[in-house]
């Protein structure tokens, strides 16, 4: 459970920085005159209450330390995170080495690529699917929609 | 009445009377298929049919939007796993139906009281939209600021069990969608110096990476090993079932009118109308009000009609707001909404006057999308109870390039391709650690509406803050948005005398 918590406390900090990035951010703006408010003014009023949120959430977590923190969150464990990551791994590859090799190949090796990660069996099904899959979204976009691809 | 001639014609044209029954069909398909949702199928179909003219891009939108309503009961019915949120009190009593073979009967009542409810709230919706859109018209700034703060609120504290993470969630829109050039100045606002980031974050590519990708990311490292009885489907008597129809009539109306009430409020979606009117139903079973012989959960009928008619009749009441003031209700309208600024069209309350013939285009079509929806269920109704075999594993994949190339297809540049996935992994994390994706869109959409209301309300009382409670509709925004705040501590302050009662912490379940 503290675990938990901690995780959650991270979070939290993420969303105060954020907060203080935009502070930062805007902190040069000139200030309001005769009605005619700062860019930085609304960006700042969304980003104070998005840590307002942050530190009285902050606060609930702490005074519950050792309950437990009230949140019952997806365990991280290899089983559950190996496809995201795979499939994360993929897509940064997938738009890294987009318009540098050409779309047929790139997307074939894709899709098959993040259907074996998935767990698409056996080969036979994995290979039909991905060859559909493929032609599929060649036709679409490429032939239908005549997007440069 | 003239543009709603004009719009009837519009939409009855055979390609876009086409496209509509296309969009129904994919709706249905999307819905039937658990993992894949409303949202989901919205965000992909956008940059699809950016490259039609905006009617006919509307009625694929719309189709889908409606399909997707009808379509998640099927696998809620055979399989006891709902297509999306919206069915998933369907299953209650749809799935103990089909166990004891009246699947067929089941999804016969499922199909005609989603058309029952879908129909009846857009015809109270439509006399409703022209009354209130000609009010709002003479709205002021200040109040759309307020309008457009009250609905966030909401959606933050009505659409997860988290008010705080839901705010925060929100908020974190409203910061991103900032991010550009100020609109007023000229000068860039936290772009970090990355010159394409200097047209805002781009909107579609956002919303693939928030409701797709991300999507993918949570189905697939959570896909069910455990599998649920499938009850196959039988033949069902479409005679038989307009009796039963009308013998539930009550019911049928009273869900919805609980789907259209609540259609209006952001934040509460067709999950929430069809759960609650549900429990009518079960109250009327407990109170022995129910003409049926079985107990509630063994497959009554009466329980699976009430929910299909509430949550279609979102449909309806979501309208209102979404035409009239610009203000989205859940993300599938978000979506809807953006593809409207997609087009260069500014939703909100001059949008009737300023595009008359796509807004009442619109209206007609999600009207007449129930009818399409209808049909194609009947047609297909066979193949897409053959389609819930169909690997999900390879479903989600097909998915996630979908996304990524659609990204790219708005506006052929692969940068966008980058925001979609770093969106992506922000909705991950996001939906990992309870917090509302979307409200994080709301507050993407509404942020440019909120942020120029909010100046050009200061402006013109030389910043006199007072403006924002100075006129009635501000006023009760106002007080709305205090009682929100107040339900939220009150929740706190209960939570921690159960606590030091000894109860143990209250546990709550992140909408996983």
């Amino acid at each position: 459970m503290q675990t938990q918590t901690l995780q959650e406390l991270f979070v939290l900090l993420v969303i105060m920085a954020i907060a203080a990035v935009v502070f930062w951010q805007t902190g040069e703006f000139s200030e309001a005159s005769s009605g005619q408010i700062s860019p930085g003014t609304f960006p700042r009023l969304a980003a104070g209450a998005m840590a307002v949120c942050a530190v009285i959430k902050a606060v609930v977590l702490l005074s519950r330390w050792g309950q437990g923190c009230g949140i019952a969150l997806t365990v991280w464990n290899r089983e559950t995170l190996l496809k995201p990551v795979g499939a994360s791994l993929l897509m940064s590859a997938y738009v890294f080495l987009f318009g540098k090799i050409p779309f047929l190949p790139l997307t074939a090796g894709f899709v098959l690529a993040v259907f074996l990660v998935f767990g698409v069996r056996p080969w036979r099904r994995l290979l039909l699917g991905a060859l559909i899959a493929t032609t599929f979204m060649y036709v679409l976009f490429a032939r239908l929609l005549s997007i440069a691809i | 009445m003239e543009h709603l001639f004009t719009a009837f014609a519009s939409v009855l044209f055979p390609v876009n009377l086409a496209l509509l029954f296309t969009g129904s069909a994919l709706g249905l398909l999307v819905g039937v298929l658990p993992g894949l949702s409303s949202p989901m199928a919205l965000a992909i179909l956008v940059p699809v049919a950016f490259g039609m003219e905006p009617v006919s891009a509307f009625m694929v939108l719309i189709g889908t939007y409606v399909g997707t309503k009808t379509g998640g009961a099927f696998s809620a019915i055979l399989m006891r796993t709902p297509g999306t949120p919206a069915a998933a009190a369907t299953a209650m009593e749809g799935h103990p139906m089909a166990l004891r073979g009246e699947a067929g009967r089941a999804l016969g009542l499922a199909i005609s009281a989603s058309f029952v409810g879908g129909t009846l709230s857009w015809l109270l919706a439509v006399p409703l939209v022209g009354v209130i859109g000609t009010y709002a018209v003479r709205i002021s700034s200040a109040d759309l600021a307020m309008i457009g703060i009250l609905a966030l609120t909401a959606v933050a504290s009505l659409s997860g069990q988290d008010v705080l993470k839901g705010l925060m969630a929100a908020l974190l829109g409203l910061v991103i969608s900032t991010i550009g050039l100020d609109e007023l100045s000229g000068t860039p606002r936290l772009t970090m110096g990355i010159y394409q980031l200097y047209g805002g974050v781009p909107f579609l590519a956002a919303i693939i990476g928030l409701f797709a990708i991300a999507t993918v990311l949570v189905d697939i490292s959570e896909v069910s090993v455990r599998k649920q009885p499938t009850a196959q489907k039988n033949s069902f008597s479409l005679l038989g079932t307009l009796r039963e129809m009308w013998i539930m009539r009550k019911i049928l109306l009273v869900g919805t009118a609980i789907g259209s009430a609540l259609g209006i409020v952001p934040g509460v979606g067709s999950d929430t109308a069809g759960w609650l009117s549900y429990a009518y139903v079960k109250r009327l079973a407990v109170r022995g009000l129910l003409k049926t012989d079985r107990k509630i959960g063994e497959g009554v009928p009466e329980g699976l009609a009430a929910p299909e008619a509430a949550n279609n009749a979102v449909t309806g009441g979501a309208t209102i707001p979404m035409l009239t003031l610009g203000i989205p209700g859940d993300g599938s309208t978000a979506i809807m909404l953006g593809a409207l600024m997609l087009f260069g069209l500014q939703p909100g309350p001059m949008f009737f006057r300023e595009s008359p013939d796509l807004a009442y285009s619109i209206l007609v079509a999600l009207g007449l999308a129930n009818l399409t929806t209808l049909v194609a269920a009947l047609v297909f109704i066979r193949p897409f109870v053959a389609i819930l075999k169909i690997d999900r594993a390879m479903l989600l994949g097909s998915v996630l390039v979908l996304a990524l190339v659609g990204s790219y297809a708005s506006s052929n540049a692969s940068y966008e391709m980058l925001i979609a996935l770093l969106f992506g992994f922000l909705g991950y994390f996001m939906h990992r650690f309870g917090y509302s994706i979307p409200a994080l869109a709301l507050g993407l959409i509404l942020g440019p509406v909120i942020e120029s209301n909010f100046r050009r309300a200061l402006l013109i009382t030389r910043g006199d803050y007072l403006v924002f409670l100075t006129s009635p509709v501000s006023l009760v925004c106002f007080l709305l948005i205090l009682s929100l705040a107040a339900k939220f501590c009150f929740d706190i302050i209960q939570s921690r005398r159960r606590q030091s009662a000894g109860e143990g912490p209250t546990i709550t379940t992140s909408n996983h």
